[in-house]
């Protein structure tokens, strides 16, 4: 998994960097409802300098497919 | 962000330590990871906060509320959010018990896009005839007023309403500004209608958003892609300057202003220096770069003096030297008169600081100190954190947008006692060296020939009633910040009292420099504030007050006790005795607080000399 998402991921969710792992959906996640979701997102595009699409963001579902994203994108 | 800061943040458990960690943390350095995660944090020491504001849209607007929540604590304030239902901004004010009314908002942000408030304006502005257009401006705006009345009646907030942001593109491209009430007209037109709406309001502000996106550019202000997935207008990139911007509101509403910036004056006032290559050697005019950017600088802290900042002088050099400066070259645009106090000599330059707030009678803490040299800035930041200190680094080209950009100098409003700040300190000055020539201190409060007015407050002076209780502390007995619309409450009420007190002597009018709000209830009289600037100190001018109220309440026979109370800040020292020293009684009290009668059948005047009290504006007479 990458370093920096894993960051990202906890900072958004306010997990440990432990607690974040490729299996997590939004079901197992108490912060991530759909703001968090996009700030997620967002955070990840900024932090990256990449743009998802609308229909790549209403995709992911779970960390693993977000670290997917991110690396076919970077 | 610092990973050792984060990793204390983490486990950060109080909002004294946070506050504390946030001081090292640089806002505008902050990714919006960062952001959220601080805002974790605040959350999680579940603070107590003594501000909060109400954000109302018709577009999703937490984030701001997040962003300004972080900037603010790395400010040193903790602000509590409150966001309204989406687009529910006149049920928030209308409904006895909304979510809104149960927050008690110190302020309510309202920011509506006129693609929701107007569809058609947004949709088909093209197609809409010039009538139309007009027809809609003049809806807005009354649709505005009519919620702002609303929102003042139900609320005790300070309220900013954003204006309208002008899109990027025109639907009719560059053939927009032939037109009649073309888009570039129409948002000039329905700004400026909002603008005048509010203009004599004491409570509603506009929150210029057109000027701020413009800052940072409106193409790349709106994300289509995350207003369409969520209704999201802002990029995230706009947060920060919103926040920015809405700091400087809340900055401004608690009226912490400093009052004195310090300047530096070799390679800040002026290229070069002026002991090394003389007079005529250093950079200041026409000419060159250098010399024209020092001009621009030079301008802008001159229209700070127009905003009620004094200005000092704080330098490393020969007197003589800087005399011949002021005195021989004409490009200057800061004369020599127009700093209130210099100190140019060679010994540290926060002593040097310290003498200019004991000359300017003013706290060290209401201080900008402006400097070349990093290490004097450190010097000055070691010894007087209390003090803003601003390092102008290298290119004299940057220096005006620094200045510019400080929060430091946001008021609400100018007031006429702002204008003519720095010829009151000069005529201080002048009585300060008058007191010295006299030697005896009676004799020279003689001989200032000191008329004191006293009048009932009216809402014409509202500006500086409020700009007098948040800012003064030193002499202030109490210290309650009471906001604009507390104010307009006691005048309203019949069982308050507001008087306000102006001074003019020989050397000229200091303008209204005290009030006191008394609380009458039957039998008793409550001062329930007293407050006397500390340009006015010194001269029994505070005895002579009192004198007034003893009179008007005890003397009378209105009141038969005058009760009063003194709560011990970290700067109204000054006031701590002057109720015993009025021949008050304490009655209760720690060391904190205490509280004071006095009966009418004990009361007695104080002597002042030399004071003439007039109970009315001569004008009025």
């Amino acid at each position: 998994m990458n370093e920096k998402l894993t960051e990202l991921v906890a900072e958004i969710f306010f997990l440990d960097e432990n607690e974040v792992k490729p299996e997590l959906t939004a079901d197992d996640v108490a912060l991530w409802d759909s703001l968090n979701h996009l700030r997620l997102i967002t955070a990840i595009e900024v932090e990256f300098g990449v743009k998802f699409s609308m229909s790549e963001i209403q995709s992911i579902d779970s960390i693993s497919k977000l670290n997917e994203l991110v690396e076919q994108n970077a | 962000m610092d990973i050792e800061i984060k990793k204390a943040l983490r486990s950060c458990d109080s909002s004294e330590s946070l506050l504390l960690l946030l001081q090292d943390v640089v806002a505008e350095e902050l990714s919006p990871a960062e952001v959220e995660f601080i805002h974790h944090v605040i959350i999680k020491t579940s603070p107590e906060y003594e501000y909060t504001v109400a954000y109302l849209a018709n577009h999703t607007i937490d984030s701001l509320s997040r962003y300004t929540s972080v900037y603010c604590a790395i400010k040193g304030q903790l602000v509590n959010s409150y966001i309204g239902g989406y687009g529910q901004y006149f049920q928030e004010v209308l409904e006895p018990g909304s979510g809104l009314i149960d927050a008690k908002p110190d302020m309510i942000f309202l920011s509506l896009l006129l693609r929701e408030l107007a569809p058609k304006l947004s949709n088909c502005f093209i197609t809409l005839t010039p009538q139309e257009r007009k027809e809609e401006i003049d809806r807005v705006v009354q649709q505005l007023q009519e919620w702002s009345e609303i929102a003042k009646s139900r609320t005790q907030a300070s309220i900013l309403i954003s204006n309208f942001v002008r899109p990027a593109y025109s639907q009719a491209g560059v053939a927009d500004l032939q037109q009649e009430l073309g888009e570039a007209e129409f948002y000039a037109e329905l700004n400026l209608a909002l603008l005048k709406a509010f203009r004599d309001d004491q409570r509603v502000f506009i929150f210029d958003m057109d000027h701020v996106l413009a800052r940072y550019g409106k193409e790349r202000s709106f994300n289509a892609k995350m207003y369409h997935l969520a209704k999201i207008e802002w990029d995230e990139a706009v947060y920060p300057l919103v926040s920015a911007e809405l700091w400087r509101y809340i900055f401004a509403i608690k009226a912490n202003a400093k009052k004195c910036l310090v300047l530096d004056l070799d390679n800040t006032l002026w290229g070069g220096i002026v002991g090394e290559d003389g007079v005529h050697g250093i950079k200041i005019g026409h000419g060159d770069a250098e010399s024209e950017a020092y001009l621009d600088f030079q301008y802008a802290i001159r229209s700070l003096i127009e905003r009620g900042i004094i200005l000092a002088i704080c330098s490393k050099n020969n007197m003589e030297d800087v005399e011949e400066v002021f005195n021989q070259r004409s490009e200057m645009v800061l004369q020599k008169e127009d700093f209130a106090a210099s100190q140019v000599n060679w010994d540290y330059k926060y002593l040097n600081i310290q003498k200019i707030a004991a000359q300017l009678n003013i706290g060290i803490d209401s201080i900008v100190f402006v400097d070349d040299n990093p290490v004097e800035c450190s010097l000055v930041k070691e010894a007087l954190p209390e003090v803003t200190t601003v390092h102008l680094s290298g290119d004299p080209s940057k220096f005006t947008e620094t200045i510019m950009r400080l929060y430091e100098f946001e008021k609400l409003f100018f007031t006429t006692e702002d204008k003519v700040k720095l010829k009151q300190y000069q005529q201080n000055a002048k009585r300060e060296q008058q007191k010295q020539a006299i030697g005896n201190i009676d004799d020279y409060l003689k001989s200032l020939g000191t008329r004191v007015y006293i009048e009932a407050a009216s809402k014409n002076n509202l500006q500086r009633l409020h700009q007098l209780f948040s800012k003064t502390n030193q002499f202030n007995v109490t210290t309650k910040r009471y906001t604009p619309s507390d104010i307009e409450t006691f005048l309203d009420s019949d069982h308050w009292q507001m008087n306000i007190v102006q001074v003019k002597d020989k050397f000229g009018d200091l303008g209204i420099v005290g009030l006191y709000l008394v609380e009458v209830n039957d039998a008793a009289a409550r001062i329930d504030s007293f407050v006397l600037s500390c340009r006015a100190l010194g001269r029994s001018i505070e005895s002579c007050i009192m004198n007034n109220i003893k009179q008007d309440f005890l003397g009378s026979g209105k009141c038969a006790t005058l009760q009063a109370q003194f709560c011990k800040t970290a700067k109204n020292m000054p006031a701590s005795t002057f109720f015993a020293d009025q021949g008050f009684v304490k009655t209760a009290g720690d060391e904190n607080e205490q509280y004071y009668e006095m009966s009418s059948d004990s009361f007695r005047l104080l002597d002042c000399p030399g004071i003439d009290v007039q109970l009315q504006q001569e004008e009025q007479l």
